[in-house]
């Protein structure tokens, strides 16, 4: 009974393989997530800390935790600092990409797997060409189109607001990669269902809003990370489009940027303070959808 | 075509010329014709890919029709929507709505339609509804329900649905006699149902009243009437109470009530057959197309489904098209069967016709379990006996006159075919092939398939049109020859005969058997109530039953003998059946 049983050849290479690929996870687990642990850690170091102890992760002793650095960039002299208004602009634009990028991409998704119109396969395979153009590229003529707009408009400051906001958001809401997990997603649904959706009486109109919506909510999820993570961290548009404007317009990303840049050496602490801040929203997504994401890859063949 | 329809009056739905060729260049159904009269079963069989289910999804309008008319009671179907057709169709993988549970899934066709109903008076039809009811022999056990109900525990909506459901009164009606019962709690029974009689008539004749004055009439059962007296109806959605009756009713036919509130992932294949049959039933329509809904089933439920459709079509009085590649469902289920091959008709007819006079070498092939046998044999014209490997049998009565007849014909027509070759002929030439099973050896007929480069360049290349008309026509050549020099000589013909038409003795010692095939079977197949044995003759194996009430085995032998009544002759050029 005591007697071990030696482990058959299959087994030992299995055990072997699992060996290898749980190092292999866990050292790019760990250099991904040093940095993210150094800036956590830096947040709370005091001042004195920061300056002598710059090589350790976390403070180097239990008198050195503070959340001085939270404070201070919440709060500047007595009063709340504008954090919040960022983090309101961030939001809400956000938001809305969201919503415009889950529309467009269902909405087009749709017309491209369940439509049967002509030059069909052609518009996919110039989507997929298209994939392969770096986004950047768009950024000159871009901004060439926007301000020659904006000059013509002669817009008032609440207009201007919203006018550079619009163009923060509409354009994300155009991603074809997105779009194309849509339509994966789509083209996995069997046939059969809509055939007798539709000999059951169903439009269009119908079949997109009571089968193929419910049935394609994780790959929504999926989107909503994808967009969520994508537009709350876009850094060099809206820093184009928001350049010299009041600064209670900046989004949180490009606020930061006041914070990192060269001229703020001395504010290690609160630089480190307001990155983590801006990471919440971010998590608290993760949190939500990570289940319903590992569906969503799953489902639509998607190598995550 | 109107004389036409009018002579037919039995026709229901009837099916003309209908063709469809894909984008692709294939064709896949040619020149399909049926007229299906009500309460039908049609069983349309055949092997995979012979257009059977394009077919149906042609008739369902899941699928263009290239040319032909589908007519439903004299009005042309072709271009009008799936959902307008009256149709309801069941496919082989269930398709049901993951995403919905039981109950949804049979209540979709009614969330998402409009339904013509009758307009009922408002308040007045309720109280109406309710004297009706108060009016038969159900009073005492409704009003003896209603005060049991009145003082249960569940919520009022629960309580009051319940009691709607039971005695398949609408919902506002239960709601009615609930609040009515609140009022005169303590009654009993005998005085209460004259009191509400009393109240209903009463209510009934206010609210008569109240329509007279707004210039309405009603009808005995206070719906709207027009001056006609007719019922006025409108197109409506039905409200949740009426579409939960009517699921309620189906979930009951089908024995699906336990299920209504679990997801299809949670249900066995014999269940989401089910409620897929449900799904059609709700609809209410007088068309079911079935493609193959059985084919998943393990082969015990297979037979258990097989009778339950059979009934349900019986039951509900629909016409029904089903689908199927599997020839024991379409001789047990069928009205009639169509036998279709590579796109073509082979025939239409009776499971018996098809049965016992198959139209050509296909039909009798692919019809019947164990396969019928079909042997070459050469055909004796002066003797009027048919050689197979040694035995010989004597050529029924009438079939040299038969015989002649039918290569005379068949020489006619090819000859009239290869003179004005055309598509006309070349469709002729295709069914001839599709029915000797010639048809897949026939060479060029698509397109070599191309990749890459070659593709790209062949883009820009002229067809050429001269090859594919050669190979044919030198088809056509062969097949004519052929049928030339068979008229009025000797030459070989196909034998058939079905496993049970073989005459089967196990050998007694010191028996003589004169012009029996003696020889020890290689299988004996015991199925319960008779042997399937295999032997080998001619060159290959041999399929016959045989009583099981002697008990045989690979050690003894049998004497086989044809008799010449039983036995098929087909025409091997053609596949054509002589006799």
């Amino acid at each position: 009974m005591t007697q071990k049983r030696r482990k058959t050849k299959s087994e030992r290479t299995r055990r072997k393989e699992k060996i290898v690929s749980f190092v292999c996870l866990l050292v790019i687990s760990v250099i991904w997530s040093i940095p993210l642990l150094y800036m956590v850690g830096s947040s709370f170091k005091s001042d004195l800390d920061l300056q002598l102890h710059p090589e350790k992760l976390f403070p180097s002793s239990w008198d050195e935790w503070t959340l001085k650095h939270y404070a201070g960039f919440l709060v500047r002299g007595g009063q709340v600092d504008n954090m919040p208004i960022w983090m309101l602009n961030s939001l809400w634009s956000t938001a809305a990409s969201i919503v415009v990028t889950v529309v467009f991409d269902l909405i087009t998704a749709y017309a491209l797997v369940f439509l049967k119109f002509k030059g069909r396969d052609s518009i996919i395979r110039f989507l997929f060409l298209w994939m392969a153009v770096p986004g950047v590229i768009g950024t000159a003529p871009g901004f060439v189109i926007f301000s020659q707009i904006r000059n013509a408009l002669d817009l008032s400051s609440a207009g201007t607001y919203l006018y550079i906001y619009f163009w923060l958001i509409i354009p994300s809401g155009t991603g074809i990669f997105n779009m194309l997990l849509m339509r994966n997603f789509f083209r996995s649904i069997p046939p059969d269902i809509v055939d007798s959706a539709k000999s059951d009486g169903a439009g269009h109109r119908v079949i997109f809003r009571r089968l193929v919506c419910p049935l394609a909510r994780s790959t929504i999820l999926l989107i909503v990370l994808f967009t969520f993570t994508g537009s709350w961290n876009n850094l060099a548009w809206p820093q184009l489009l928001l350049s010299g404007e009041s600064s209670y317009w900046q989004t949180v990303t490009v606020a930061l940027t006041g914070y990192t840049g060269g001229a703020s050496w001395g504010q290690v602490g609160v630089s480190m303070a307001t990155s983590v801040f801006s990471l919440i929203p971010i998590i608290i997504i993760f949190i939500i959808t990570q289940n319903k994401m590992i569906d969503g890859i799953a489902s639509t063949g998607l190598k995550g | 075509m109107d004389d036409q329809i009018l002579q037919d009056r039995n026709t229901f739905l009837s099916l003309r010329h209908l063709e469809k060729i894909y984008p692709n260049g294939e064709k896949a159904v040619h020149d399909f014709n049926l007229e299906i009269a009500k309460n039908e079963f049609i069983v349309i069989v055949g092997p995979s890919g012979c257009g059977k289910s394009t077919m149906l999804r042609m008739i369902a309008g899941l699928e263009d029709v290239t040319a032909g008319d589908i007519l439903l009671e004299g009005e042309l179907l072709n271009y009008k929507p799936s959902k307008d057709r009256k149709m309801a169709i069941v496919f082989q993988s269930y398709a049901l709505y993951p995403q919905m549970n039981v109950y949804d899934n049979i209540a979709f066709p009614l969330t998402i339609n409009r339904y013509p109903m009758p307009v009922r008076s408002g308040e007045s039809f309720f109280w109406g509804e309710l004297k009706c009811l108060l009016d038969t022999d159900k009073a005492e056990s409704f009003l003896g329900a209603v005060y049991e109900e009145a003082s249960g525990k569940k919520s009022k909506r629960g309580r009051t649905e319940k009691l709607a459901l039971q005695f398949g009164i609408s919902f506002e009606t239960a709601k009615l006699a609930l609040s009515l019962s609140e009022e005169r709690k303590g009654d009993d029974l005998s005085a209460a149902l004259s009191a509400w009689r009393e109240r209903a008539v009463f209510e009934g004749e206010k609210g008569r009243e109240a329509l007279k004055e707004e210039g309405l009439a009603a009808d005995e059962e206070f719906y709207l009437i027009n001056e006609r007296g007719e019922r006025i109806t409108e197109n409506r959605k039905l409200t949740d109470y009426e579409i939960k009756a009517r699921v309620f009713e189906t979930a009951d036919k089908l024995d699906l009530v336990p299920y209504l509130d679990k997801f299809p992932r949670e249900l066995s294949g014999g269940q989401m057959q089910r409620v897929a049959l449900g799904r059609a039933i709700i609809k209410n329509v007088p068309i079911f197309m079935m493609d193959e809904p059985l084919s998943n089933l393990d082969a015990k439920l297979r037979l258990s489904m097989r009778s339950e459709i059979v009934k349900l079509h019986q039951r509900i009085g629909a016409t029904t098209i089903y689908v199927t590649h599997d020839q024991t469902e379409a001789m047990t289920m069928a009205t009639r069967i169509v036998v279709m091959s590579r796109g073509f008709v082979q025939q239409i007819g009776t499971p018996k016709q098809v049965y016992n006079d198959p139209a050509n070498i296909f039909v009798a092939r692919f019809i019947g379990s164990p396969t019928m046998n079909i042997f070459k044999a050469d055909l004796d014209i002066a003797a009027g006996r048919f050689d197979l490997d040694g035995m010989s049998i004597e050529a029924g009565e009438g079939f040299l006159r038969k015989h002649e007849a039918f290569y005379q014909k068949a020489a006619e027509k090819f000859e009239d075919m290869r003179a004005n070759y055309g598509p006309a002929a070349r469709e002729k030439l295709l069914r001839i092939l599709s029915c000797t099973g010639e048809y897949k050896n026939f060479g060029g007929r698509r397109a070599a398939y191309k990749k890459g480069l070659a593709k790209f360049i062949s883009l820009f290349r002229k067809r050429k049109v001269s090859e594919e008309p050669d190979a044919e026509i030198a088809i056509l050549d062969e097949k004519l020859s052929k049928l030339r020099s068979y008229a009025g000589y000797d030459h070989e013909v196909m034998i058939g005969i079905r496993p049970e038409r073989i005459r089967i003795e196990k050998c007694e010692q010191g028996k003589d058997y004169k012009n029996c095939y003696v020889v020890r079977p290689t299988v004996c197949e015991l199925l319960g109530g008779e042997y399937n044995i295999h032997f080998d003759f001619c060159g290959q194996d041999v399929v016959a039953n045989f009583d099981a009430e002697q008990s045989i085995s690979q050690n003894d032998e049998i004497a086989v003998r044809f008799s010449p009544k039983d036995i098929y002759v087909f025409d091997p050029v053609t596949g054509g059946r002589i006799m």
